[in-house]
């Protein structure tokens, strides 16, 4: 048994469908990493997503040649002739696709955790994701055994590969199915999680119960080929034990799948006790949107943002998995403009991250969701840093952050002024706003207020601010009320 | 005439073309039948426009060299191998079109999309997983060209990804996108060319092997001819 299953895993260790499988997972794997913020917990699920798949359908290509191999090499008669009975040679096989299926994807799993270390993400990564994508890969390995090994064909072998990944993407597509409000999407062998936060985890988290599932599924699928390889054979497999290993199996994959089926498309949290949590089901929740336009909610003090950086002005504090590198970044982008605005009544002086979908200010604090920071892909860096002070500028003129409300004239006029006072936009290119309006940053008008604002000292600007701030938040300042303007 | 139909039917004939017509109708009506379920029709576009790529799997099968055994045989005649390969991939080529057409047709209005974008969208699709799967089979085996195949698709799909700008061959391009005509013309561009590469190495392959003429005659020869 021992040198047989050693012979099978080499040669399956240097298999080129499961190695060319593995390269691709990386070259996908380390593409989708590079359009996200590095935090280990967070990039285990991106090399999970991003690699399972491919891999799984990689050991489906792999596990159907060592299915095919005796035909097709001649060595049928000769195996069927040896004294080893044939279910034994089946499990030293099974054996040998397990330990190199898994393998692969642990060995994908880890460079992709040592590239997010090494780019300065932080965090526990979850490692019930590296037992789930490898359990997952193991299921298509011994998938494509018996594709190959009942069907004798080359051909339907190829097939089987990709539409192992149908499958798999179509049942990912849950959600979106006509007329079934089942939670199908949790039954793909590779899971494909919507919602997920560095500090709270898979939003809901489906890994125990979809464990058990694949290992369920991975059981049924290793008896039916134990029990067809000692088809036709005198050395029959030993029935009473495969028929406990089986009902175990299907209790698993009973109890998995059910657990799996009931559990919600996704979880909003709406603060850190767990029975705030809400589960939304569909695509969209009406209540959950009307709390997050009510400007007077804002997501609850949870201790969970504690990697700070900041000054006496204004300080940012993201989740400890980003690292302080990021609450550095996010400060130097809004200190400058912080400093403008300092001491003014509603001016942030927190940024925090939160895990909800929208942002929100209350209380001096500005709330920015974790996911608005962790995707940049396809912002620069300039946008980014704008980004950022957005944030900052739309709590402190008084705008729900994200909300579909505009500035009113004199906001923008005072966002403008703000952003060439703290060097961040140049005075021509405000000049050229002023006379063509060529972006969506502010009108005309407010440009040229903001250039007559930027021609008095900044202390003046914000002292004489001060006594109309609370009617500009309200929107009700008129344009020509404002610093440095002219009767 | 007879000559020529005979020659055709022994050229063809080695590929199980019943088969593969099963895998083509089979092909489309599963297509049209996952094309209808997801809520988004959008996403039906996605799975008719992959499945294309799918589809030209089957074009493994035509230069492997399980469906010829005795290959250096055929290599050996006189009539060049390349033209019974590329007698085969006219004939998949036409088999697989139909129902790409036909698909394109009954999915017309789609999320939008024409059946004329549909053909323009999923087509070369087709035509690439059929050119990489022939050249890839030609050089290895059925398992091995369908392997490479998916894994140029993939690699495409994720260099497309990558470099959405420049790079030419945009698999998930849509219609009105800037890169759309460029990126279909590419994709022609590329399969052409891989069926250009598969046929000359296979016609190269054919062609007998002439022995390199020595510079000196071999000491036996110089043996027999001394008196």
């Amino acid at each position: 048994m021992t040198p047989l299953f050693r012979i099978e895993v080499r040669h399956l260790a240097r298999s080129p469908l499961l190695w060319l499988a593995f390269a691709l997972a990386a070259a996908l794997a380390a593409l989708e990493m590079s359009w996200y913020l590095p935090a280990l917990a967070g990039d285990d699920l991106l090399a999970y997503t991003s690699s399972g798949l491919l891999l799984s359908g990689g050991a489906v290509l792999a596990g159907a040649w060592l299915g095919l191999r005796d035909r097709v090499t001649g060595a049928a008669d000769l195996v069927a002739v040896t004294p080893t009975a044939p279910w034994r040679l089946q499990r030293a096989r099974l054996g040998s696709v397990a330990v190199v299926a898994a393998g692969v994807f642990t060995v994908g799993f880890a460079a992709a955790l040592a590239v997010s270390a090494v780019r300065g993400g932080r965090g526990t990564p979850d490692l019930r994701l590296l037992a789930d994508g490898a359990l997952a890969v193991v299921l298509g390995g011994w998938v494509g055994m018996a594709v190959g090994w009942l069907t004798g064909s080359r051909m339907v072998s190829v097939l089987a590969a990709p539409v192992w990944v149908v499958v798999c993407f179509l049942f990912m597509a849950g959600p979106s199915l006509r007329g079934i409000s089942l939670s199908l999407q949790y039954l793909s062998p590779v899971l494909n999680p919507q919602d997920h936060s560095a500090a709270y985890g898979l939003l809901p988290d489906p890994l125990w119960p979809h464990l058990g599932y694949l290992l369920g599924l991975i059981v049924l699928v290793g008896v039916l080929l134990l029990v067809l390889a000692s088809r036709g054979s005198s050395q029959r497999v030993p029935l009473r034990s495969l028929l406990v290993v089986a009902v175990a199996g299907l209790v698993l994959v009973g109890a998995g799948g059910a657990r799996l089926l009931a559990l919600p498309d996704d979880l909003l949290v709406l603060g850190p006790d767990r029975a705030t949590w809400r589960p939304v089901q569909g695509e969209s929740d009406p209540q959950a949107e009307a709390l997050f336009a009510d400007p007077g909610w804002s997501f609850p003090a949870d201790d969970q943002a504690r990697a700070c950086a900041g000054d006496a002005t204004v300080s940012v504090c993201v989740y400890p998995a980003y690292g302080q590198r990021l609450a550095r970044d996010m400060h130097a982008a809004i200190a400058p403009v912080a400093g403008l605005f300092a001491g003014l009544p509603g001016a942030p002086t927190l940024v925090r991250m939160v895990p909800v979908g929208i942002g929100s200010c209350l209380d001096a604090e500005a709330q920015v969701p974790e996911a608005w920071v962790r995707e940049p892909a396809g912002r620069s860096d300039q946008q980014t840093r704008s980004f950022y002070r957005a944030v900052y500028l739309d709590c402190a003129l008084g705008l729900h952050p994200g909300g579909s409300e505009h500035l009113a004239e004199a906001g923008e006029a005072v966002e403008l002024w703000a952003l060439l006072a703290s060097g961040t936009m140049t005075r021509e290119a405000l000049q050229r706003m002023a006379q063509h309006a060529e972006t969506d940053h502010g009108s005309t008008a407010a440009s040229a207020a903001a250039l007559a604002m930027a021609e008095l000292p900044p202390e003046q600007v914000r002292a004489e601010l001060a006594p109309v701030w609370t009617r500009l938040r309200a929107g009700t300042l008129p344009l020509a009320e404002l610093p440095g303007q002219r009767p | 005439m007879i000559t020529t139909l005979a020659l055709a039917r022994f050229r063809l004939r080695p590929v199980r073309w019943g088969w593969l017509a099963v895998l083509a109708a089979g092909w489309f009506l599963l297509t049209e039948l996952l094309a209808a379920v997801p809520r988004d029709p959008q996403v039906g576009v996605v799975v008719a426009r992959w499945a294309a790529l799918l589809l030209g799997l089957g074009g493994v099968v035509l230069a492997a060299p399980e469906t010829d055994p005795p290959r250096e045989v055929l290599r050996a005649v006189p009539v060049p191998r390349w033209r019974t390969v590329a007698l085969r991939l006219a004939g998949w080529l036409l088999l697989g079109t139909v129902p790409v057409l036909t698909l394109a047709v009954r999915l017309d209005g789609t999320a939008g999309w024409t059946a004329a974008d549909l053909v323009r969208g999923a087509l070369p699709n087709f035509l690439l997983a059929t050119a990489a799967g022939f050249l890839a089979a030609n050089l290895t085996s059925v398992l091995g060209g369908g392997a490479a195949a998916m894994a140029v698709m993939v690699g495409l799909d994720t260099a497309g990804r990558a470099w959405p700008t420049w790079f030419p061959v945009q698999l998930r391009s849509v219609p009105g996108a800037p890169h759309w005509q460029a990126s279909r013309v590419w994709i022609v561009a590329v399969s052409l060319a891989l069926v250009t590469v598969a046929l000359l190495l296979e016609a190269r392959a054919g062609l007998p092997r002439r022995r390199r003429p020595t510079a000196r005659p071999s000491p036996a020869s110089q043996a027999r001819a001394r008196p």
